[in-house]
């Protein structure tokens, strides 16, 4: 697999702000790559360069070996597909499926070929020749993609395309989007801000944040091993419980304890990764929701907890508690959908000590 | 003390009116309770919040606040404080302006207008936004100035249309948390309006789901999830959504199956002791996508063999798609799985989590 876009030093400024800052990597080709970050991160802008509609104030993109960054946006083999389709309203399906075909004069009989496979291949058979305004979102959609497929570019930028659908819709077309991909084998940069989204869709994440990259790996890899604060708060549908915490020596082991010392855990095992970082003396330990589970008395890294509100979800609950002593913090466990303890309840619980992360406050790297 | 009581409600608007009918609405709100209405854009939901708030009349039918019937009580006489979804804060003013201007209206002495906003404000973590004007505040501020502009009039009940609407997904989560847990300190009484099921199912104490302005089902979340008494209500409910298929009652060796072109189950034990037992033949069968068992290796004769469309990590867990000819199979696993496209794998149902719907009526037999 040879390397489809490259994307060198790229910055964006506008005036003071600078949207986008030394962006460097490579998408191989055939390579589901979603942009992921909150609003303002500099995703959008990043896929307004690569399609043309912004110019980079520094570095160059390379697409199939050749940069392009002084090619105009018609002149790219780039598909565009937008959150608002762009659909022609006064054309059928059928017609719009056939628009740029006809716009580079290919044969009649050969349009209608290529259209009749497409709208075969996104379920459009039976609504050819419906009028575009009388279509669903979805269907609207599907348009949309199906349009910019038959282009055959040699890459596709999405931007935010499902927005406009409600969730059930969301749901079904990621699933058929992804499934598109692989058919096709083509090369796709998707940018959102739904997490959910990307962790389902992308074979690598990039994440940005204030016009950087945070991290640019497998979503199983992001999830597991997140690099920096940002990165583990911002991916999982619950956010990861933070606790600040103390190393102390004892006995020959590393302990990490929290301020009001309502746990201890033994993290000797980690001494060499955690020394060579050298540490700030500000720690923090991470745990995802699902990380956390109840435990019984004989364990000794058990800690007791008051529940403060309870979520029932159906396949699953969502319990939050507080640490002895805290307060005007939410801390959250999930527990199977028969585990529903009572509010003010004291219950013990334990961290599982393989997905612990420890986190240097100060410096935001995540150090295990 | 606030019960709210639906009591035979019935509200018709002529062809271009904005709001929805509601037919024979029934239901009661207990003290203290977080009542939630779920259901999508027209069901009829902020119909029953304005019946309520006294913003529209009921064309038949009574409306109860307690024990006090309210149908031709005036709104600014009910003692119930509304949240709109677009919240509406006056953008001229400062949040102290906000938070005080109902108590303003009512001509409340200033010094205890002052002691009601300051309590607000601490309760709800705003008092850095007094001084500033709602052009500056972020959409969670936003939401909690507008929660405090209602919580100041000290009403008997809240009424709150789709509130956190405009937040993304993050911050509906933390707001969420917040405002049950402040609904439980202060123990009022709330109706909360919204469309979306999870929101309804984590805040809810009782939901009652709607659908063109009946109401389907009333229950806790539990029995909402476990127990939907139709099939419009088990649709609604849960996410990912159950799965659905159309199938065949049929008698064999005297036991009853359900009968799908590329399945078949035996259902008699389901069957047995319910009091309902199926009078059509035609019949929906769903199943949540968590009790769905996945493994290599056929171990019953029910077993299904499908084939994997796609799967989609999602963190905790993942989503897995299966192609049975051109129907989906969805299930949801722990994140550790690896599926392969195309891979083949054996499918089975979780018998005493299956579901079935007359198709016709769409009611649940279990």
């Amino acid at each position: 697999m040879g390397i489809k876009l490259r994307l060198e030093n790229l910055t964006k400024v506008f005036g003071e702000l600078v949207a986008v800052k030394n962006l460097n990597l490579d998408i191989l080709d055939g390579e589901f790559i979603c942009f992921l970050g909150p609003s303002g991160c500099g995703k959008t802008t990043t896929l307004n360069m690569l399609s043309g509609l912004e110019e980079p104030t520094e570095g160059r993109i390379i697409l199939d070996a050749k940069v392009i960054n002084h090619l105009p946006a018609r002149l790219r083999d780039i598909g565009l597909i937008f959150q608002d389709y762009a659909i022609f309203e006064n054309m059928n399906v059928y017609e719009n499926l056939a628009f740029s075909l006809r716009a580079k004069k290919v044969h009649k009989d050969e349009i209608d070929r290529v259209v009749k496979e497409e709208a075969g291949r996104f379920q459009l058979t039976g609504m050819l020749y419906k009028d575009t305004r009388t279509l669903t979102p979805g269907d609207l959609q599907r348009v949309a993609i199906g349009r910019t497929v038959i282009l055959a570019p040699s890459v596709f930028l999405l931007d935010e395309p499902l927005d406009n659908l409600d969730a059930d819709m969301r749901i079904t077309m990621r699933g058929e989007l992804k499934r598109l991909q692989k058919d096709l084998g083509k090369t796709m940069v998707y940018v959102t801000h739904d997490q959910e989204e990307a962790m389902s869709l992308a074979d690598r994440i990039v994440i940005m944040n204030l016009g950087e990259l945070q991290q640019f790996n497998t979503p199983v890899n992001i999830y597991n091993r997140p690099t920096n604060k940002f990165v583990a708060g911002f991916i999982g549908k619950l956010p990861m419980n933070f606790i600040d915490c103390h190393l102390k020596e004892e006995a020959g082991k590393l302990i990490l304890f929290d301020t009001n010392q309502t746990f201890q855990l033994d993290i000797s095992k980690h001494r060499k990764r955690i020394e060579s970082s050298i540490p700030g003396k500000e720690l923090c330990l991470g745990i995802r929701p699902e990380h956390v589970s109840m435990a019984s008395v004989s364990e000794k890294d058990s800690c007791e907890v008051t529940i403060r509100n309870i979520e029932v979800l159906g396949a699953e609950n969502v319990v939050e508690f507080n640490l002895k002593g805290e307060s005007g913090v939410v801390r959250r466990m999930t527990v199977p959908p028969e585990v529903i303890p009572n509010v003010d309840d004291r219950i013990l619980i334990r961290f599982q000590q393989e997905k612990i992360h420890l986190l240097d406050h100060v410096k935001g790297i995540v150090l295990i | 003390m606030a019960t709210i009581r639906m009591e035979n409600v019935t509200k018709q608007f002529g062809p271009d009116k904005q709001y929805c009918n509601v037919y024979d609405f029934n239901f009661e709100v207990k003290d203290g309770e977080l009542f939630c209405l779920v259901g999508p854009t027209n069901s009829g939901k902020t119909t029953t919040l304005r019946l309520i708030a006294g913003l529209e009349k009921p064309d038949q039918g009574h409306v109860y606040i307690g024990d006090w019937e309210v149908n031709h009580v005036h709104p600014s006489q009910r003692q119930i404080a509304m949240l709109f979804e677009t919240l509406a804060l006056y953008p001229n003013k400062d949040g102290y302006g906000n938070l005080a201007s109902p108590l303003r209206v009512r001509k409340v002495p200033k010094v205890e207008i002052d002691r009601s906003v300051q309590e607000v404000a601490t309760l709800l973590g705003i008092k850095h936004l007094l001084n500033r004007t709602p052009e500056t505040y972020s959409g969670g501020e936003k939401q909690r100035v507008a929660l405090g502009r209602i919580l100041v009039q000290r009403p008997r009940a809240y009424l709150l249309d789709e509130p956190l609407g405009a937040l993304d997904a993050r911050l509906r989560i933390s707001m969420r948390s917040e405002l049950k847990r402040l609904q439980r300190e202060l123990g009022q009484t709330m109706i909360f309006v919204t469309h979306d099921q999870e929101e309804a199912m984590s805040l809810g104490n009782r939901i009652a789901v709607l659908k063109e302005g009946r109401i389907q089902q009333i229950g806790t979340p539990l029995e909402l999830y476990h127990h939907p008494v139709n099939y419009y209500v088990a649709k609604s409910i849960g996410k990912p959504a159950m799965n659905f298929y159309d199938c065949t009652l049929r008698q064999r060796n005297e036991k009853t199956f359900v009968m799908h072109d590329h399945f078949s189950l035996d259902i008699d034990d389901r069957l047995k002791g319910i009091k309902k037992q199926p009078k059509e033949r035609k019949m929906i069968l769903g199943i949540r996508p968590e009790h769905i068992d996945i493994s290599d290796v056929k171990q019953t004769e029910e077993d299904i063999a499908a084939e994997v469309f796609i799967s989609e990590p999602l963190g905790a867990k993942a989503i897995v798609d299966f192609k049975l000819s051109e129907e989906t199979i969805r299930a949801l696993t722990p994140s550790d799985q690896q599926f392969e496209i195309k891979g083949k794998k054996w499918l089975r149902f979780q018998k005493r989590k299956i579901h079935l719907f007359e198709k016709e009526s769409g009611e649940a037999i279990f």
